[in-house]
């Protein structure tokens, strides 16, 4: 088993030249139905959070790896927290505050590629 | 070990996989009712290992481990995991075949895993679990291309039909046929950095994309339950009716079998009280072990109720989000929203409850709901309650309907919860205020029928953990207890009760001027030491210090008339007050010294719940004194 250990290559995702015009923003800002593409997956920009790179790897290990498509489904009562994530097929919990380190990139619902 | 034959000796096999992938399943359908849970030496993660027999008639001995998404373990219960994949696990043989079980519903991060997995070298073969889920959402999988590309054996399986693993079985019978001796050296696996997971990620996605196709049109059932279970209104509605009709069940439902239970011991007594003679072996028989050991059976019904409802809401996937419901308001508190499971628990037992913090990665957040898991109102003071209550507060109803009677019970409960919250919201914001809040990342499976199997499986492992305790640790308890409590015998011509004589009277009298401020006299202190072993033994105490004779019913029933002559309605109160919040329960003790490995938090749990019970009982009966109910 040979598995390439190369850095994240932005080709992979930027398919659309439509997606050029949209801002990145963090995955913990978005408002419920939120639906984009994972940019990146760094927590050291985090603000408050106390161990960046476990957080990063335990989000990696959750399935929230760059290129995946996420959409936040549901959110709870207070402040809107936590949130629930559909990232490629599975449903995750997380509190916005780990979830500002997904660094993603809206897409349209419909658009094709929306769901793997 | 002894010389066993290559033929007949029990191949090691270990199951390994993420959580909710119906692991679990699969090893009851494996292995039946042949499975044994303890305790990993020295950890107090639940070791299950069960038995079952190859095609060829090789015996297997198959082991479950606990569920994890890497082998970079967080908690205790994934570290498990790792060290017993790679053989490191102090007491215990390296498992010879691996097998890993994947959701065939959801297999990004099973593959990943299984990814993982490979680099320790072992022989594995994987399960595809739920492949009917699967099949029925239009979900097509390659099973020969996910093999080739895996470059290991994967089968189909279905945990919850019979005929569902007869293809596992036979894979597995295959392997271990041609499987290599084990070997000695080091294994092969050292903790992935983020790149590699990322790498293991994509490979695993890549693999997915072309073994797997998926159905144009996505199954939305999950989702609709969602829209209502996970809406930030209804769904709270929700999960306030299921605690309500949880609550119900478990002092309506219980009610007859606990009837039954203590009329069964009753007449126990009743015949081993007509064939033994008078004297200190009949006293034994019928106040230390037949009273004893029955006033803790009891309450059997009550916990298998609870965990009727804990494991039915867990097999739907109801739990991970009561967790998602809960994090936010528990969060206020300082406690995680996966806090929530293990402290409904308590309300049953607390012992279930702290043992249930294993789910908890991080040490703060699991220490804080272990200290406060005992202050949830657990069903061994019900009987504690219910005798002071019935003899001191006025059966009547106020507010147009509500009892009374209720309403004092239902007050102990909220100062329970109150306290808890309070007690959690101190640990975390005041004295660990400096560490960081821990992440909540659960996942949120979908929703699948229970399986009656498994519901009937898990009852089965908790009521036979319940009565192994009362036979083994509540049983010596009483055994001292009812030493304490007869010995010395009255001498001749006595005129007071024999109890009035014996060691347990002494140190009742020697406690008597630490406890006369909080409105004890000394045969309460009596009472209480008893209640170390189990709370409700106290009631059986009390009735013992005041020598009413008869079975438990009559206690119960002349108790508290006994009960109103002898105390003040003030000393009745901070019995109460005292109640919710005392350290009564050795075994409670011993549990949280196992979970935190060592001495130290017990102790500290111990001193600040008597703390509190002391304090909060000496302010009950000195206001309620100055009122006039002293």
């Amino acid at each position: 088993m040979s598995i390439s250990l190369s850095l994240v290559s932005l080709e992979d995702w930027t398919d659309a030249p439509a997606v050029h015009a949209v801002a990145i923003s963090p995955l913990g800002a978005g408002a419920l139905g939120f639906t984009g593409r994972i940019h990146a997956v760094d927590a050291s920009a985090c603000p408050g959070v106390p161990a960046p790179a476990e957080l990063e790897h335990r989000l990696l290990e959750l399935g929230f790896v760059e290129g995946a498509t996420v959409e936040i489904r549901h959110q709870g009562l207070f402040r809107r927290d936590p949130i629930a994530i559909r990232v490629n097929g599975a449903t995750i919990a997380l509190r916005r505050r780990e979830a500002c380190a997904i660094q993603v990139r809206p897409i349209e619902p419909v658009t094709r590629g929306a769901r793997r | 070990m002894n010389e066993v034959s290559a033929a007949t000796r029990a191949v090691r096999v270990a199951l390994v996989g993420n959580p909710n992938c119906g692991k679990t399943a699969l090893f009851n359908a494996l292995t039946g009712s042949r499975q044994k849970v303890a305790n990993y030496p020295g950890v107090t993660v639940e070791r299950k290992e069960g038995g079952f027999v190859t095609d060829e008639g090789r015996p297997v001995r198959l082991l479950d481990l606990p569920g994890t998404y890497s082998l970079r373990a967080r908690s205790p219960d994934e570290a498990v995991t790792r060290e017993a994949v790679l053989g490191r696990l102090a007491g215990e043989d390296p498992p010879e075949l691996l097998l890993c079980v994947a959701d065939a519903t959801n297999l990004r991060l099973g593959v990943r895993l299984v990814l993982e997995l490979k680099q320790v070298g072992r022989p594995m073969v994987l399960a595809l679990n739920m492949a009917d889920i699967a099949r029925h959402r239009g979900v097509d999988i390659d099973v020969d291309r996910l093999s080739a590309e895996l470059a290991i054996p994967v089968v189909s399986s279905v945990a919850v039909r019979r005929t569902g693993t007869e293809a596992l079985l036979a894979q597995v019978g295959e392997m271990i046929r041609t499987l290599p001796p084990v070997s000695g050296e080091p294994c092969g696996w050292s903790a992935p950095g983020r790149a590699e997971t990322r790498a293991l990620q994509r490979e695993a996605d890549r693999i997915i994309a072309a073994a797997v196709t998926q159905p144009a049109q996505p199954d939305t059932v999950t989702a609709r339950i969602d829209a209502v279970l996970l809406h930030p209104v209804w769904g709270t509605l929700v999960l306030l009716a299921v605690l309500f009709l949880m609550f119900q069940a478990v002092f309506t439902w219980a009610q007859p079998p606990m009837d039954a239970i203590k009329a069964g011991f009753d007449r126990l007594a009743d015949v081993t009280g007509a064939l033994l003679p008078d004297g200190l072996l009949r006293s034994f028989v019928h106040d230390g072990l037949i009273g004893g050991v029955g006033a803790v059976l009891v309450f059997l019904p009550q916990i298998l109720i609870l965990f009727l409802f804990i494991l039915l809401l867990e097999d739907f996937g109801y739990m991970a989000r009561a967790a998602f419901l809960m994090d936010r308001i528990m969060g206020g508190a300082g406690l995680h929203g996966r806090a929530f499971i293990p402290l409904l628990s308590s309300f049953a037992c607390a012992i279930p409850g702290i043992m249930a913090t294993r789910v908890i990665d991080s040490r703060r957040d699991r220490l804080a709901t272990i200290l406060v898991a005992p202050l949830m109102t657990c069903s061994a003071r019900i009987p504690v309650y219910t005798l002071i209550i019935g003899a001191f507060i006025p059966n009547r109803t106020v507010w147009g309907g509500v009892s009374q009677q209720g309403l004092v019970m239902f007050g102990l409960y909220v100062a329970g919860i109150v306290s808890a919250l309070g007690v959690s919201f101190l640990l975390k914001r005041v004295i660990w205020r400096n560490t960081p809040p821990e992440p909540f990342m659960l996942e949120l499976p979908d929703y699948k029928l229970p399986s009656v199997r498994n519901i009937g499986f898990g009852l089965l492992q908790r009521a036979k953990i319940f009565l192994r305790r009362a036979g083994t640790t509540i049983l010596m308890m009483m055994v001292v207890i009812w030493f304490l409590a007869s010995v010395p015998r009255p001498p001749e011509g006595a005129t007071e009760p024999a109890i009035s004589y014996s060691l347990a009277a002494r140190i009742g009298h020697f406690m008597e001027p630490v406890l006369a401020p909080v409105g004890f006299n000394w045969q309460i202190d009596v009472a209480l030491v008893p209640g170390m072993a189990a709370r409700e033994v106290a009631v059986a105490s009390l009735g013992t210090v005041y020598s009413i004779e008869g079975g438990d019913e009559a206690v119960s029933g002349q108790l508290g008339q006994t009960l109103v002559g002898k105390w003040s309605l003030a000393t009745a109160l901070a019995l109460l007050a005292w109640y919710v919040f005392a350290p009564q329960c050795a075994s409670t003790l011993a549990t949280v010294r196992r979970e935190t490995g060592s001495w130290r938090w017990a102790g500290v749990l111990f001193a600040y719940m008597l703390a509190l019970a002391y304090g909060s009982a000496f302010v009950v009966f000195q206001v309620a004194s100055a009122l006039g109910a002293g």
